[in-house]
């Protein structure tokens, strides 16, 4: 009788008191962690994953696993595979953002109104709709970089509230950017998002939000170009990051992965199962994200490789020296780039009301910081590491003194599991 | 000792058996020969889940047919406090209402009211000629389903209905139950089991009787077989031939307003945006909102769902599995005959592959499952002769709670949190530590 066919099931069939519940990562070696990550990925909690460390002189480790022999085929991941960045995307536009206030096309105090004039009403006071909310001063381009402008998230990307739900339902920003028959521009999309009141007064506090792809607007009017040609020329093709971009060429489809969702079942029996299956929201049920991008969403709508991953790590090691030699921004944008921005009046756990994972954690124009034991988001020196995550459990990090950095890939949207701060603080070399 | 009403005939069946009520008596692990030490790991592999905020709280209890000899528990009714959690805790048991549902069944075989082979449509003629949609899809072809549904269909799930796709429902026709909201007793029309189950016979079966395994809406059905043959609610009739007889006071299809203070709330996995709307003092960082399945806990049920309707505390649900253990009786009370057990636990999916299980629950599942009447069947297979046993019967529920019965020892066990789905069902862990535990 083969009941017992693969090494898979030993867990249920040894008296294995580590397969007891939970992974947990907490405190764990380098190897401890490899060794969960895999137990995670032949237990069925996730797909596959792709783990890969860097220093300043190049790749240190690569590491791909993925559930075989299950009922739903997965691939295992290549360095060149595409993968969903979702909101690892944020950094990126970010970074172009404060490219283009190096050569300045923009600048961070510039109400976004002198490029958006429809957003100019977005944050005056007393419009009379739901949750509408009064500000005393109007929406800056700093604002759109740190998540302080107003806004508020889609409820396909988690977003919470009316607002949340108004976007929803008129299509501002959310899954059908990433994948959908109908092709919506930046422009009509701002205009939809003119007519729906902030959720909260521009400046007042930290919220997870679609400011980053209102970001992409700001900046795809600034330069007069199309944001995708705009963020390709003048950041992903200097860098060296070769295969990232929002549409997929035709030709690399084949490399893309699948995006998966968890499998919400109800199981009364014990042992172990795939607990996750293909995203299902997306129309075309084979769909991935890059092959037919409905809109340009610069805050999750990138696709990218660990290779390109691998490159962009190395670029922010080496203080973003270009393989010219040449230096990518200007020493003060740099800093900017890599130190705590957010206003001291929203408290010592800025993030942590938005997004509860990240404590006591500070935000730079576009990366999330992590302090040492007992630091100080003031004070830079006191930084342990920076880093940051998305909804498909991806995410990546480097030490605060750069002598590593790190990428985790994983496509398992909206999992309840958030890896990446314990990938960060176990694998530190 | 609370007293319900609950008609004339169990009065006396209660007081008949209230002289000696059955409680089970308090041992230690060493009096029962069991390691005290190795039981503990059970208490420590609960405790950290609860601490790491992933369970609302927790109560176990290992029992022998007329002792208990190991029990933990932690936490209260709500993470925002309350009553501490026990033994006695109401928890909504979900489909560990299946398990006592069947004997029920098993019981009108023995009183000659029921056979394992009557035909559905001998109770609703509506399941005459059913069709089938192979997988639950309609991109096929229906079929006329080859042979009738019978009740050792029901009772085993092999009679082609499915689920909600919330549970395991398979393709289109799951999608449909959702929809149509089956056996939810609430659409307009539909306000009882016997309305309900008339409806169901015009949507498709998904593969035909007796051929695959799905797990199913079929013991919903069965009640209403119950109801239509002992003219009795669901809820009436358990309570005259398992509840009353065996004292279990504390399990019902509806939770008395008394009692809801001693009664868990149901909790669910939160995502990360979730987390931030939790607003609790606590020393736990909780993982868990309150899950919208509380109106459970409040709602006047317009039908009892056999499927999943019951609640229960932990003790009581141990009574019920000791008259399992026992061989169908328990301290002197008789619920089932001897060769009406042995109906109720036989193997009923000898035909069925391993595949049939792997579908609906997993790799895992499918390398030790097998299905009784109403039970789960863990088996052992021995490598050298190639030959197979039963390890133990089990099942679990929807919101996180499960149990095991090993007839051979007559050892059970019970757990229970409220955290729906379910994602912590370690009865296999937790019975091998009970194995390891015996002082040989």
């Amino acid at each position: 009788m083969k009941f017992i066919h693969s090494a898979r099931v030993a867990c249920f069939h040894l008296v294995a008191l580590s397969c007891f519940g939970w992974i947990t990562f907490a405190n764990a070696s380098e190897a401890e962690t490899i060794e969960k990550l895999d137990e995670l990925v032949a237990r069925g909690f996730l797909p596959h994953y792709q783990l890969s460390t860097v220093d300043s002189d190049g790749v240190r480790s690569y590491r791909a696993k993925a559930y075989v022999d299950g009922l739903v085929d997965i691939t295992e991941p290549q360095p060149e595979s595409l993968f969903a960045m979702l909101s690892l995307s944020k950094p990126f536009t970010n970074l172009l953002a404060l490219k283009m206030v190096d050569s300045g096309r923009i600048n961070l105090d510039d109400p976004i109104e002198m490029y958006l004039p429809e957003l100019g009403t977005a944050s005056e006071p007393g419009n009379g709709a739901p949750n509408s909310t009064t500000s005393n001063r109007k929406i800056i381009v700093r604002d759109l970089l740190l998540h302080t402008a107003g806004f508020a998230q889609n409820t396909e990307l988690m977003g919470l509230g009316t607002i949340a739900e108004r976007y929803q339902k008129d299509q501002i920003f959310g899954l059908h950017c990433l994948n959908g028959q109908e092709q919506q521009s930046l422009e009509a999309i701002i205009s939809k998002l003119a007519a729906v009141p902030l959720q909260n007064a521009p400046g007042a506090t930290f919220k997870y939000s679609i400011a980053t792809d209102v970001l992409a607007a700001l900046l795809e009017t600034a330069a007069k170009q199309p944001f995708e040609k705009l963020i390709t020329e003048e950041l992903f093709l200097p860098i060296g990051m070769n295969n990232t971009g929002f549409t997929v060429p035709q030709d690399k489809h084949n490399n893309l992965l699948a995006l998966y969702q968890p499998l919400v079942k109800t199981y009364p029996v014990p042992g172990d199962y795939q607990r996750y299956q293909p995203l299902s929201v997306f129309k075309q049920k084979s769909a991935k994200v890059g092959e037919q991008p409905g809109c340009i969403s610069a805050g999750t709508g990138l696709v990218s490789s660990v290779k390109d991953m691998q490159i962009f790590l190395q670029f922010l090691l080496n203080d973003m020296h270009l393989e010219s030699g040449q230096q990518y921004l200007t020493n003060d944008l740099l800093q900017s780039f890599l130190s705590h921005q957010l206003s001291s009046h929203l408290g010592t756990s800025p993030l942590s009301r938005s997004l509860p994972k990240t404590k006591g954690d500070g935000l730079s124009y576009g990366l999330a910081i992590h302090l040492q034991d007992g630091g100080l988001l003031t004070e830079p020196d006191t930084y342990d590491y920076l880093y940051w995550s998305g909804f498909s459990g991806s995410g990546f990090w480097f030490n605060a003194d750069r002598t590593m950095g790190g990428i985790f890939v994983s496509q398992l949207f909206n999992s309840d599991q958030f890896l990446l701060p314990d990938i960060a603080e176990n694998i530190r070399h | 000792m609370r007293v319900k009403f609950c008609g004339f005939l169990s009065i006396l069946t209660m007081l008949s058996a209230s002289a000696m009520a059955f409680e089970f008596k308090e041992s230690t692990p060493e009096q029962s020969g069991f390691d005290g030490n190795q039981l503990n790991e059970i208490k420590a592999k609960f405790d950290e889940l609860y601490l790491d905020g992933r369970i609302p709280n927790y109560a176990v209890g290992v029992y022998t047919p007329d002792s208990i000899i190991y029990s933990a528990a932690n936490g209260q009714i709500s993470v925002e406090g309350g009553e501490n959690v026990n033994l006695d805790t109401i928890y909504w048991l979900a489909s560990m209402t299946k398990p006592i549902v069947s004997t029920a069944i098993i019981k009108l075989v023995e009183e000659g009211k029921l056979s394992l082979d009557d035909k559905l449509s001998k109770f609703f003629p509506e399941f005459e000629d059913m069709l089938v949609a192979p997988g639950g899809s309609y991109d096929t072809t229906l079929e006329s389903a080859k042979t009738d549904i019978t009740l050792r269909h029901l009772i085993s799930h092999t009679s082609g209905l499915t689920y909600w796709t919330t549970v395991t429902g398979v393709g289109d026709v799951a999608e449909q139950y959702d929809e149509l909201g089956i056996m939810q007793c609430s659409a307009d029309g539909r306000q009882s089991l016997e309305a309900e189950v008339r409806f169901l016979a015009q949507l498709p079966l998904i593969a035909h009787p007796g051929e695959s395994w799905n797990y199913s809406i079929s013991t919903d059905v069965l009640g209403a077989i119950i109801e239509q043959v002992t003219g009795k609610r669901l809820g009436v009739y358990l309570d005259e031939i398992i509840f009353q007889p065996l004292n279990m006071q504390n399990t019902f299809f509806q939770i008395p307003t008394d009692d809801l203070k001693s009664a868990s709330e149901i909790y669910t996995t939160a995502t990360a945006p979730q987390l931030a709307t939790i607003d609790v003092e606590s020393d736990i960082d909780w993982k868990i909102i309150r899950s919208p399945l509380n109106v459970r806990r409040t709602r006047v049920p317009n039908c009892d769902s056999g499927g999943g309707g019951l609640f229960a505390s932990v003790n009581d649900f141990a009574k019920y599995l000791a008259m399992i253990a026992n061989g169908g009786k328990l301290n002197g009370v008789r619920v089932l005959s001897e060769e009406s057990m042995q109906l109720h636990l036989r193997d009923q999916t000898t035909k069925m592959l391993p595949e049939a299980f792997r579908r609906g629950f997993g790799d895992d599942a499918s390398s030790y499952m097998k299905f009784a009447a109403g039970f789960g069947r863990k088996m052992d297979v021995n490598k050298d002769t190639n030959s197979e046993s039963v390890d133990y019967f089990f099942w679990g529920g929807a919101a996180n709670t499960f149990f095991w019965v090993d007839v051979d020892n007559g050892t059970i066990g019970v757990f229970a949190t409220q955290l729906a789905p379910s994602l912590y069902n370690f009865s296999n862990t937790i019975e091998e530590i009970v194995d390891q535990a015996q002082i040989k």
